[in-house]
């Protein structure tokens, strides 16, 4: 009789690599955009999974368990990252980056014009994520990767705070900057441009 | 506090980032909804933000779909270089 659940087998490194190196190192580039960074998380994935082969239990999908770990070692990456860098610093440029959005009454230099972001056309576009690529580029890399955890993995703010080693009032600031470049960005390269087309 | 005082638009967009992370109070959610009620700017500034929270998420998928596969791969010496650094450590 077969069995229902097939025993995951020991793969090799070659299999691995081919099968799902290109996936991973996207994934990692996203978040550490350099490819010698990006190259060493997804070596370091592969050789923590050779050695927890034992613990993949099949439940879920060998690409979603390597991608389960990369995150783990991408979160590695910025909380070594993090002691280095003076948090301070980072949240007066965040601070000093909203505030430059708006005069010293409050109100905005560019005003938000009309549009309204339609995810199941803009998700066709691959122009749409190019154009999103760069603009998540223009935020400095801590500042993207809180965003990206927050938006795209859909984290809580408790789980992001301790990862990062910050306090919440400091996410928020760098979630707010966030926010607001990307939105002004996309209008500028995006939503304006595409109506014309 | 002085009654109708209406928040800037700085306030407001701190506010409705706020929002997205946790529930305002009622005086925030006042104060929002007033300034909202009279600046047109702010409201598609909102509706954008919530438009964004709906497709971020989509951008993983993306990443591996649609963006341009030659800077964005795994090139062969790469693959080799793990290859090789896997089987040294005993795969």
């Amino acid at each position: 009789m077969m069995k229902k659940r097939e025993q995951p087998q020991r793969t090799s490194p070659e299999e691995w690599v081919t099968r799902h190196g290109n996936y991973l190192y996207r994934f990692a580039l996203t978040r550490l955009r350099r490819p010698d960074l990006a190259e060493n998380a997804v070596q370091e994935t592969f050789l923590a999974a050779l050695k927890a082969h034992k613990t993949f239990a099949g439940r879920s999908s060998e690409r979603t368990w390597l991608t389960g770990i990369l995150k783990h070692k991408i979160y590695d990456h910025f909380r070594r990252h993090a002691r280095e860098i003076d948090v301070s610093d980072l949240i007066d440029e965040d601070q000093q980056t909203v505030d430059s959005f708006y005069d010293h009454t409050g109100r905005p230099h560019h005003p938000p014009t009309e549009w309204i972001p339609n995810p199941r056309e803009v998700s066709k576009s691959k122009e749409f994520w190019e154009v999103l690529e760069r603009c998540l580029k223009k935020l400095p890399l801590p500042t993207a990767h809180a965003f990206m955890m927050r938006e795209i993995e859909k984290m809580t703010t408790q789980q992001i705070c301790k990862n990062l080693n910050i306090t919440a009032t400091n996410l928020w600031v760098m979630l707010h900057r966030a926010r607001l470049q990307l939105r002004a960005c996309l209008e500028d390269n995006w939503f304006t441009d595409s109506k014309e087309k | 506090m002085k009654k109708k005082e209406i928040i800037s638009c700085k306030a407001a967009a701190k506010l409705m980032s706020l929002s997205c992370e946790r529930r305002l109070t009622l005086r925030e959610q006042v104060a929002l909804k007033s300034h909202l009620a009279v600046c047109e700017t702010c409201r598609y500034c909102q509706k954008q933000i919530k438009g964004l929270q709906k497709i971020l998420p989509r951008y993983l998928k993306a990443v591996q779909s649609h963006l341009p596969p030659p800077e964005l791969s795994l090139s062969s010496a790469a693959q080799q270089r793990i290859i090789q650094n896997l089987k040294a450590a005993g795969a």
